[in-house]
């Protein structure tokens, strides 16, 4: 419904844009430091910072959570018989300079298509970094078509597509352009960019994706918990930068999170916060390897970050291929039946 | 011919034996090695090298007397031998700083070294000469100085060599002088610059002026430093020098010299050649002993330190000077500082702090750089003075990117009045915490690298815990992992170092409170965290009714814990531009000292982000 872009002083493009490079960066000073292992994005950081021990940690968070279930998605084999080798796809919202689909090839985990999708001036960007990087360019393929001109590159099985996601009724388009299979199973990410958009075109988009792909797994990464007094600030703080949060008041809190996918059409959902995703989903072993890295003595602050940031995800499983998929199940998961009371 | 080969056969024989002795003195058979030298000096009493490094090794078994000796015979054998120079001279002042400190070998000052101290009444009229002299070499040797050297001295931090062969620093100058009729504290000011070294017990009624000139050797572990040494920059040190090559100079035209302080003058005019024509570096250590002075531009339009004292009025105008974003005159800086520390020193690791009927006492939190919401405390609750006296209970640095303001005005506090403001050392008040969250960076970019270590140097003074009135207990972290803790151990606690990873002083500074009883295992990883029943008992051991805290943010800016006997206040609200939350302070009123709690939230700051300085020194991933 909302074809034409939602227009609010406290949110403008430019600034939202802006929000990869700081993630770049950040992602970039983890690297340095050894908390993760990332060949690329040190091509798409112009001026590396090191960032507090409190941002790092939590960038390692979040990238370790969404890669223990990628792999999960990745890794194992369809239970149908004989077919043991399924084509998977990715779709990525906003991903920005992200360089997971060219880890993945080193990785050996690429899936059969990855689809990359952001504001033409992002994607711009990324296609002349791309074309400009050897390192980049061959993974792509020969066949490869870098535009930076049309913010596209195009190849066998890695698509960077621009568009504006508040524009629903263009995702059908990219469906086609991209060349994704609705019935393959998908992984959706959509971290930290969801939440920048006006309500309508969130919801319209979790409900494009649940009616588009009938075997799949969307991943949520954003933020939760505007009432309180750390909530406020951080509100007030992204304002004043220009990019309000302009959905959480519709999705405060975890449970929200998940009605917002089951009411749209998703079979199952759940959603963590941060603190919950480092001391129960992510790795001991992982843990204290980082938490040797640094001196570290923003506990509280980490704690306050971390209870306002959450991980959701969304599961259709039409092909009964997300049983082990997600969390450890401590507790049932919300199921999308009206008999079921959601717990938080 | 006879004569001649025996000459030979002796000099080769003092050779060898010679090269068993500097094995000897390898591993570390000090008087093994001495023996040898001496039987190597007695073949060839003309090598100097043997004399110096017989020297070197009566300094390894601390006989500096006979050190002395040794490296003056080497120095007036070849004037121009370095090492004997350095041994020379590091043990002069080893001996000088005894005499000065403790008297312990004032008998022992070597006569080479009273002979520099001519006693002569007009030395303040010569000082002024030599001054104006200084100041001319100074501006020569600035334009004749090649373009490259020139900034490589002023940057003084890495160097590579001072001139050919000569591996030495310029460390300091100290002048060691005594008015007329007095006797002067220890920390006294500088007159022109430097630090007057007097002895406080001792009443002349003459001046004496010396003039020692230290020399340290670069690399490696220092000999003869004391732990708390820090460098000076080189351009600094500059001045001494100049200062030194010209007062002996014009003190040898008035008395008569043994052939020791001719050598030395010698000495010291090859090191200066030597200085001025290569780069130096400043390292080693900043001792109260000597600072070099920096000039006051006419053009600085700061607040200005008159004479010795700080001023009420000097403080308000610096607080107004960083209200507005300025920085203050190095020169008054190390003023502040190396007063503070002067005063922190004395003081026992646990102060006991005795509010009078009738008067109140107010506690802070941490404040971790935030000058702004420091100063709407003392909009709120007045300066610090002695009849309104605070304690500020650690943490002042980092996170916030004003710490530099922060800790130089509550140090200016100290300095002006020094039963108005107390200060506890947080953990935050430590090199490893400085480096990464921010005031390192801070330092390095608003005054300079020599502060850095001198800050260091200062944090390591700072008291651990405060008593109020023998009832309410005062500390950054927290308790112990052990039950028993008297005061008494905590003020015998050996505090002048970094905080350490376990142990009473780390726990003091980092533990936490729980909410439930019995200990656990800190969530920070370092200290641990304590229960009501912790608490319970360590104030019935005490005979105390209230432990007072910090170190944990609070949404309220405070809370209250273990039955009201734990109180967390913490002074830094939106802590961090980030978390909201609300700042406090505790008013004590004796003689009942009930906490009253105030709270407060943040103020509005210039525009620059807390740890914006975290990164500089980080600069190393392009």
């Amino acid at each position: 419904m909302a074809t034409t872009p939602v227009a609010d002083s406290r949110s403008n493009r430019a600034a939202v844009q802006a929000t990869n490079d700081d993630a770049s960066a950040s992602k970039l000073s983890c690297v340095k430091k050894g908390y993760m292992k990332d060949d690329y994005i040190h091509l798409f950081v112009r001026r590396p910072v090191r960032r507090s021990p409190i941002i790092n940690r939590g960038y390692f968070a979040r990238w370790a959570a969404l890669r223990k279930l990628l792999f999960q998605f990745l890794d194992y084999d369809s239970n149908i018989e004989g077919k043991c080798d399924t084509k998977k796809q990715i779709l990525s919202f906003g991903a920005g300079f992200d360089t997971m689909y060219f880890q993945l090839q080193d990785e050996g985990k690429a899936p059969f298509l990855y689809v990359e999708l952001d504001f033409k001036e992002v994607t711009s960007k990324k296609a002349a970094i791309i074309e400009t990087s050897s390192q980049l360019r061959e993974k792509l393929g020969a066949t490869a078509s870098i535009s930076p001109e049309n913010g596209e590159v195009r190849s066998d099985h890695y698509k960077l597509l621009s568009v504006d996601l508040r524009d629903t009724q263009k995702l059908d388009d990219i469906i086609a352009l991209a060349g994704l299979n609705p019935s393959l199973p998908t992984f959706i990410i959509a971290e930290c960019v969801l939440i920048y958009l006006d309500p309508e075109s969130t919801r319209g988009i979790v409900s494009w994706a649940s009616t588009t792909f009938s075997t799949a797994a969307f991943f949520l990464y954003e933020q939760i918990h505007p009432d309180d007094a750390f909530g406020q600030q951080m509100i007030r703080n992204l304002e004043s930068r220009g990019c309000a949060l302009l959905g959480i008041y519709d999705t405060p809190t975890l449970l929200a999170k998940e009605k917002l996918f089951l009411d749209h059409g998703w079979q199952r959902a759940v959603a963590w916060d941060m603190l919950r995703v480092y001391t129960d989903f992510i790795e001991a072993k992982e843990r204290r390897r980082i938490e040797r890295l640094e001196l570290f003595d923003e506990f509280e602050e980490c704690h306050k970050f971390w209870s306002h940031y959450c991980v959701a995800y969304a599961i259709n499983d039409a092909m009964g291929l997300f049983g082990n998929f997600g969390f450890p199940k401590t507790q049932p998961h919300v199921i999308n039946s009206p008999s079921t009371v959601a717990l938080p | 011919m006879p004569n001649m080969e025996t000459e030979n056969s002796n000099v080769s024989r003092a050779e060898e034996i010679k090269v068993l002795a500097n094995e000897a003195f390898k591993a570390h058979k000090y008087g093994q090695a001495i023996d040898l030298y001496s039987q190597a000096i007695e073949l060839n009493g003309d090598n100097a090298v043997y004399w110096a490094n017989r020297a070197f090794a009566h300094s390894k078994l601390e006989e500096y007397g006979s050190a002395i000796q040794d490296a003056s015979k080497a120095i007036e054998i070849d004037p121009k031998y370095s090492k004997a120079k350095h041994i020379w001279i590091l043990q002069a002042r080893r001996c000088l700083s005894c005499h000065g400190q403790n008297q312990r070998c004032s008998k022992g000052l070597p006569t080479s070294v009273k002979k520099l101290c001519p006693n002569d009444p007009d030395a303040s009229k010569k000082l002024k000469e030599c001054e104006k002299a200084v100041m001319k070499l100074k501006f020569e040797e600035a334009i004749a100085v090649p373009e490259s050297q020139r900034r490589s001295v002023a940057e003084s931090i890495d160097f590579h060599s001072i001139g050919p062969g000569n591996p030495y620093n310029v460390v300091y100058l100290a002048f060691f002088c005594k008015r007329r009729g007095s006797s002067f504290a220890l920390n006294q000011m500088p007159y022109f610059g430097v630090w007057i070294y007097g002895n406080v017990d001792e009443q002349l009624s003459y001046s004496e002026l010396a003039i020692l000139y230290v020399v340290e050797e670069r690399s490696g572990p220092k000999v003869g430093t004391s732990p708390s040494s820090s460098s000076v920059p080189t351009q600094v040190a500059l001045a001494p020098v100049a200062v030194a090559v010209v007062a002996a100079a014009v003190m040898l035209v008035g008395t008569a010299k043994p052939g020791v302080v001719v050598s030395v003058l010698m000495v010291i005019l090859v090191v200066l050649g030597a200085y001025l024509w290569g780069s130096c570096r400043g390292s080693g250590v900043f001792t109260k002993r000597g600072i070099m002075d920096l000039d006051v531009e006419p053009q600085y339009s700061g607040a200005r330190i008159e004479g010795d004292i700080v001023t009420l009025d000097f403080v308000k105008k610096m607080m107004d000077d960083f209200k507005n974003q300025k920085c203050l005159h190095k020169r008054y800086a190390f003023q502040i500082v190396l007063q503070t520390r002067e005063m922190l020193q004395a003081l026992p690791s646990l102060v006991d702090i005795n509010v009078p009927e009738g008067k109140h006492f107010t506690v802070c939190g941490d404040v971790h750089g935030q000058f702004y919401d420091l100063l709407n405390i003392f909009e709120l609750n007045g300066l610090p003075s002695e009849g309104n006296p605070y304690l500020f209970n650690g943490d002042f640095v980092d996170r916030g990117s004003f710490s530099l303001e922060i800790i130089l005005t509550l140090f200016a506090f100290k300095c002006m009045c020094p039963s108005g403001i107390y200060l506890s050392r947080g953990n935050h008040e430590s090199k490893s915490m400085n480096k990464i969250y921010g005031f390192e960076g801070e330092v390095r970019s608003k005054l300079s690298e020599t502060f850095v270590e001198l800050f260091a140097e200062v944090f390591c003074c700072l008291p651990l815990a405060h008593v109020i009135n023998g009832k309410v207990f005062v500390v950054h972290g927290g308790l112990f992992s052990v039950d028993g803790v008297k005061l008494s151990d905590i003020r015998a606690i050996n505090r002048f170092c970094e905080p350490p990873e376990e142990g009473l002083m780390c726990e003091l500074l980092w533990s936490d409170p729980q909410p439930f009883p019995g200990r656990g295992p800190s969530k920070r990883g370092v200290g641990l965290s304590f229960g009501k029943d912790v608490t319970q008992r360590f104030l019935q051991d005490n005979n105390l009714d209230l432990v007072v805290r910090s170190h944990e943010v609070k949404d309220e800016g405070y809370e209250i814990e273990h039955d009201g006997k734990l109180i967390t206040v913490f002074s830094a609200p939106n802590y961090c531009d980030q978390m909201g939350n609300k700042g406090a302070f505790i008013r004590f009123e004796a003689p009942d000292l009930k906490p009253n709690i105030v709270t407060f939230s943040a103020v509005p700051h210039p525009d620059v982000k807390p740890m914006a300085y975290a990164n500089n020194f980080m600069r190393m991933f392009s």
